[in-house]
């Protein structure tokens, strides 16, 4: 790879150049109705160029690795450039620095099989067989070599490797969902998210109506997982508050949630999917977001950074050419001390909720989020399940939400964001007064 | 361009499919953001690639690189149908593709103005002036 970088940038003729390489291989099995439906699996290396003529900026992605095939997605990008308009915001791309190496490569992983991943998923078809429901869901498998290289000097590469495994089980009135995401696919362990899926759908057959309101809720932490991207994307980027549509606009330093919720951004730790550096190649921080509820700090690109005197890249772009502006992609929460069992027996009444679905934002300076409880919805009564529910549409401050956190879970799960190779890394949470809006009929 | 085609499909019926097809796609794409008057992004996306997709052991298998030259060409087929034997692992009934039909045959869409060909600065200038009017 670092060949293909050299042969792009001794090509290039900007004032400045960028060349990101993606290269990978992405395995996919796909099952519904207890059957693999789709099997695929791709290879691909795509080199993206951005090209800088004075504050113009220009970018060309292309897949042919040869050198003419370099050169072109070069002068494309500079042809695009000249096209541009003069942006008087954008300073430079990023000088060199010291980069950190960390491993996140499986070698058991990058080897696993076709029939491996069709054995997985014949373990859990079979599981949903036995008990006369339906599995849907996927098994992927995946190895990724990312290097970004500049003309001033960067020289970043990083691989990785990426196994997850979802399944949604349905029954005639019910449905379950279990998931599960490792960098080492030795890790996951399909019958035991057959088993969590199973008996989630056999456990929610013939759900009752309840009506909208606030509740205690218990929230697995998928559903917690939802919330803290939505804030991620929303809020805790610069952009969103050099453009005043985050909720930490004009609160740093200010109590903006429960003290008992500390949120941080960090690439390089081992719990989450790690990643060292961001996409112009710039060594990624650990940046403090919410700090026993206070709001602390923001991640920046060297755009957003060159906007604000005194600041510097945190490492958080994302690849050019990026209209999102800086994101978190390694988002943890603090976990607490208590056990879910210790949740569910502390609460008189309430609903656990499996996971939400279709999170849509309302209010994004309010952080007010809209969705749907899926998958295994139970009503809590005295310390115990005792009935399975039809699904509510929720519409909730997700920062009111976490300040009414009673109890976090010790223990955290790593969930797979629902794009890229992205994951939060989350505890489950009982919240006190968490408004549902709306019901189903399902 | 033949020749490779011609290429995975044998290697795939020696395999053991009973059933090949391969395509070779070429893409292109042009994406201009502009917001509060500021061009915020334009860029070009050029890529290609091919993919063989087949039935073996009554079950789809499908494999794909963007490297199209001989020896890739191999290694996906034969993923292909290695990915295909696999997916019989966990199958109901055998893939049905109804009765066999036969066409050769060309389809270009119907182009009154190609996009490609619209100048790139009467492109940006047109958004700048929507985003103006806004």
């Amino acid at each position: 790879m670092n060949e293909i970088a050299q042969l792009a940038l001794e090509s290039a003729q900007a004032d400045q150049t960028e060349v990101l390489i993606s290269s990978g291989d992405e395995h996919l099995t796909r099952f519904a109705e207890n059957t693999i439906h789709q099997n695929v699996s791709e290879r691909d290396t795509t080199v993206r160029v951005r090209a800088v003529c004075g504050s113009k900026v220009g970018v060309a992605t292309g897949n042919d690795i040869s050198i003419n095939g370099l050169a072109a997605v070069v002068k494309a990008a500079e042809t695009v450039a000249g096209f541009q308009r003069e942006n008087s915001d954008f300073r430079s791309l990023p000088q060199p620095q010291e980069q950190q190496s960390l491993d996140a490569h499986c070698e058991a992983t990058a080897a696993y099989t076709p029939n491996e991943r069709a054995e997985g998923v014949a373990t859990i078809c079979r599981m949903a067989d036995k008990n006369d429901l339906r599995a849907a869901g996927a098994f992927s498998t995946s190895v990724q070599e990312l290097m970004i290289a500049n003309s001033l000097g960067i020289r970043a590469y990083h691989r990785n490797t990426m196994a997850h495994i979802v399944t949604v089980i349905m029954g005639e009135t019910s449905s379950g969902y279990a998931a599960a995401t490792a960098m080492d696919v030795g890790d996951l362990d399909p019958a035991a998210v057959g088993r969590t899926a199973v008996d989630k759908a056999l456990a929610s057959r013939d759900p009752a109506p309840i009506d909208p309101g606030e509740y205690t809720v218990i929230l697995e932490e998928e559903a917690v997982a939802d919330m803290l991207f939505t804030l991620g994307y929303l809020g805790f980027g610069a952009l969103a508050v050099q453009e005043k549509r985050s909720f930490m606009s004009g609160h740093f330093g200010e109590r903006i949630t429960g003290d008992n919720i500390t949120i941080w951004d960090d690439g390089g730790d081992q719990r989450g999917f790690v990643l060292p550096f961001d996409f112009e190649g710039v060594r990624k921080e650990r940046v403090s977001l919410i700090e026993r509820g206070v709001a602390m700090g923001v991640v920046y690109d060297s755009f957003t950074a060159g906007r604000e005197k005194g600041k510097s890249s945190t490492g958080h772009s994302l690849p050019a050419p990026n209209t999102f502006g800086p994101i978190p992609v390694n988002l943890f929460l603090a976990p607490g001390e208590a056990t879910k069992d210790e949740m569910l027996a502390s609460t008189e009444r309430g609903i656990w909720v499996t996971r939400f679905h279709y999170t849509n934002p309302v209010h994004p300076t309010k952080t007010v989020l809209t969705g749907m409880t899926r998958d295994g919805t139970f009503l809590i009564e005295q310390g115990r399940i005792v009935r399975p529910l039809k699904n509510l549409r929720f519409t909730q401050s997700i920062l009111d939400a976490f300040a009414n956190a009673e109890m976090i879970s010790s223990s955290l799960a790593l969930i797979k964001s629902g794009w890229g190779n992205f994951a939060t890394c989350v505890p489950a949470m009982k919240i006190n007064r968490f408004r549902f809006s709306g019901t189903t009929e399902f | 361009m033949r020749e490779l085609t011609d290429r995975a499909l044998n290697l795939a019926q020696v395999k053991g499919a009973t059933y090949a097809d391969i395509r070779i796609v070429r893409r292109q794409e042009e994406d201009i953001t502009v917001k509060n008057g500021i061009v915020q992004s334009l860029a070009l996306d050029k890529t290609s690639g091919f993919g063989v997709r087949v039935i073996a052991d009554g079950a789809w298998g499908f494999a794909g690189s963007h490297l199209l030259e001989p020896a890739e060409v191999d290694r996906v087929t034969a993923l292909a149908v290695t990915i295909a034997k696999a997916s019989a692992i966990a199958k109901k009934n055998d893939v049905d593709m109804g009765p066999e039909e036969v066409h050769v045959d060309k389809y270009r869409t119907p182009v009154q103005i190609d996009p490609f060909a619209v100048p790139l600065d009467d492109k940006v200038s047109l958004l700048l002036a929507a985003d103006k009017e806004a």
